[in-house]
């Protein structure tokens, strides 16, 4: 399990210990803190400890939510008939993968405190996705251990001027990428406010950046991708 | 004793049945346009049936189970055949008054016997129509309350929290005020508690918030609301309320209580006890040197 040193010890400072002891042909893999809340302990068939890896993932449960609804701290105002490149930062948390052959298999995923989530529309028929507040940035930022950062192009095609305070992104099987310094990044999105004042949120499908690796699906091919959001209630 | 010449009684038969071939035969010259026109609209209601059937199936199949499906499919490809052989029937000329008043008859009879199913069916699929839970649903019938694991045209099969499997008539189901706690993606929790009157209503309610926001399972919007609600015996009641998605309905309510004693003990302040203010009519004599909770002699 490739841990930098750097990253270790930041998971220890949120009171995080991750172990694997092999035991004869068996790997026990165990995880205490975190949350979803540990201790975690599995048994891995696996012929090697190098099989065990750990990347970014979201920082969901699935069975929760789906989509992220990431709260702006300074509203942004765009201009009528234009468009404006922000970066943003979103949560994501440390998953542990096996993996063998083409197959793989997400053993176990942890962030540093509990995941908050929050209302997106009316109680009767909003969605529930999880919360995340985050600054607006001109140029891409440096992303901490359990952040992610993205390129979010706004484009206001009313005659009038629109104040977003949030935006709502699917983010099942949304692309996460890294750098060679292993800061973790999402796929760009696009957001278009349409005459109407209808907000449509859809994923790019390219990092925000050019030279990054693509980290492995999640949840691999049982959940379809979604790429598209309909931000029926405001933004 | 009365004996037949064997050859009379069969040239009898061969006559008849002749008479009725040439009678069969002359009504089918006279009247095949008319038989054809039968086979035509009994050919056209199949048709017209098949499409309906893939219709309604491609309708209801994400909808509802497979049996109801079935039924509804069943009810429509034979009432459509029935009606098309009425109109045939009756577009040649031939009467059946006698077979409709015949089927009012037998339908007031059946009616009658199976009152309860009828009602049931008609609810069921009034209900298929409305739609007002779904397979996996929570959901409240009288004083029933379970998951919704089937769903039939004549009742819907609900399990209980303690695992009892209850069958609820469509009927029943139709006309009484059913609640459904899975149907809203959210859910409110609330719980009232007391504060003595000398502690800070802003420190109580600021220390349980401050609890609540910690759960993960405690929506951050809308957030948790805390406030005094009224003024009892012993304290102030506060009314705690805190919104949940509804997968976590049960965490939250399991856990509410505790959540809100622990912040209130974390904030030194203490649930009160009944208490009362007595006035004695005459001065308390006490034992000298005696401790404040010593009991008075």
């Amino acid at each position: 399990m490739s841990l930098t040193s750097q990253v270790a010890s930041q998971l220890r400072e949120h009171g995080i210990s991750l172990s694997l002891d092999k035991s004869g042909s068996l790997i026990i893999y165990k995880r205490e803190g975190g949350f979803p809340s540990g201790p975690v302990e599995k048994v891995i068939n696996t012929p090697s400890l190098d099989t065990i890896r750990v990347y970014p993932v979201h920082s969901i449960q699935p069975e929760v939510s789906t989509h992220l609804l990431l709260k702006l701290s300074r509203p942004i105002v765009v201009a009528p008939n234009s468009s404006i490149n922000i970066y943003v930062k979103m949560p994501i948390s440390v998953g542990v993968y096996v993996f063998g052959g083409e197959a793989q298999k997400l053993v176990d995923f942890f962030g540093p405190r509990p995941y908050k989530y929050a209302l997106y529309g009316t109680t009767s028929s909003g969605m529930v996705c999880r919360f995340y507040r985050t600054d607006v940035f001109p140029e891409l930022p440096g992303a901490e251990l359990w952040e992610a950062s993205t390129r979010i192009t706004v484009e206001n095609s009313s005659d009038d001027f629109i104040e977003v305070k949030c935006i709502v992104f699917p983010i099942l099987n949304t692309m996460i990428y890294i750098d060679d310094l292993g800061r973790a990044y999402v796929e760009a999105a696009h957001m278009h406010i349409s005459k109407d004042g209808l907000g449509v949120i859809s994923l790019e499908n390219e990092p925000p950046l050019p030279g990054l690796r693509s980290c492995p699906q999640q949840f691999g091919k049982l959940q379809e991708r979604v790429v598209k959001f309909f931000m029926e209630f405001g933004f | 004793m009365v004996s037949y010449k064997k050859g009379s009684l069969s040239s009898s038969w061969s006559l008849g049945f002749r008479v009725l071939k040439m009678d069969v035969l002359g009504w089918l010259q006279a009247r095949w346009l008319d038989l054809l026109y039968v086979v035509i609209v009994i050919v056209v209601a199949l048709f017209i049936s098949a499409l309906l059937e893939r219709a309604i199936r491609r309708a209801l199949i994400k909808r509802v189970s497979t049996a109801i499906v079935n039924n509804v499919v069943k009810i429509v490809r034979y009432g459509v055949l029935v009606i098309a052989i009425f109109v045939a029937l009756a577009s040649i000329g031939i009467d059946v008054t006698g077979a409709l008043i015949a089927g009012g008859f037998l339908g007031i009879v059946i009616g009658f016997a199976a009152q309860a199913s009828i009602s049931n069916f008609i609810s069921g699929l009034l209900l298929v129509l409305e739609r007002p839970f779904k397979l996996g649903d929570f959901i409240r019938v009288g004083d029933t309350i379970g998951m919704v694991t089937e769903i039939g045209i004549l009742s819907t099969t609900i399990v209980t929290w303690d695992g009892v499997r209850v069958r609820i008539p469509s009927s029943q189901l139709f006309n009484s005020d059913l609640r459904n706690f899975t149907a809203s993606r959210v859910r409110l929790v609330s719980v009232e508690v007391q504060i003595p009157y000398s502690a800070s209503v802003e420190k109580a309610t600021e220390a349980v918030k401050a609890k609540l926001k910690e759960q993960w399972y405690v929506l951050e919007e809308p957030e948790p609301v805390v406030f005094a609600k009224a003024f009892a015996n012993d304290g102030v009641v506060l009314e705690v309320r805190a919104w949940t998605p509804s997968s976590t309905w049960f965490t939250l309510y399991s856990n509410l209580p505790r959540l809100v004693k622990g912040a209130l003990d974390e904030a030194g302040i203490q649930i009160p006890y009944p208490q009362r203010v007595v006035w004695f009519a005459t001065p308390l004599k006490t034992e000298e040197g005696a401790k404040p909770d010593s009991p008075i002699v």
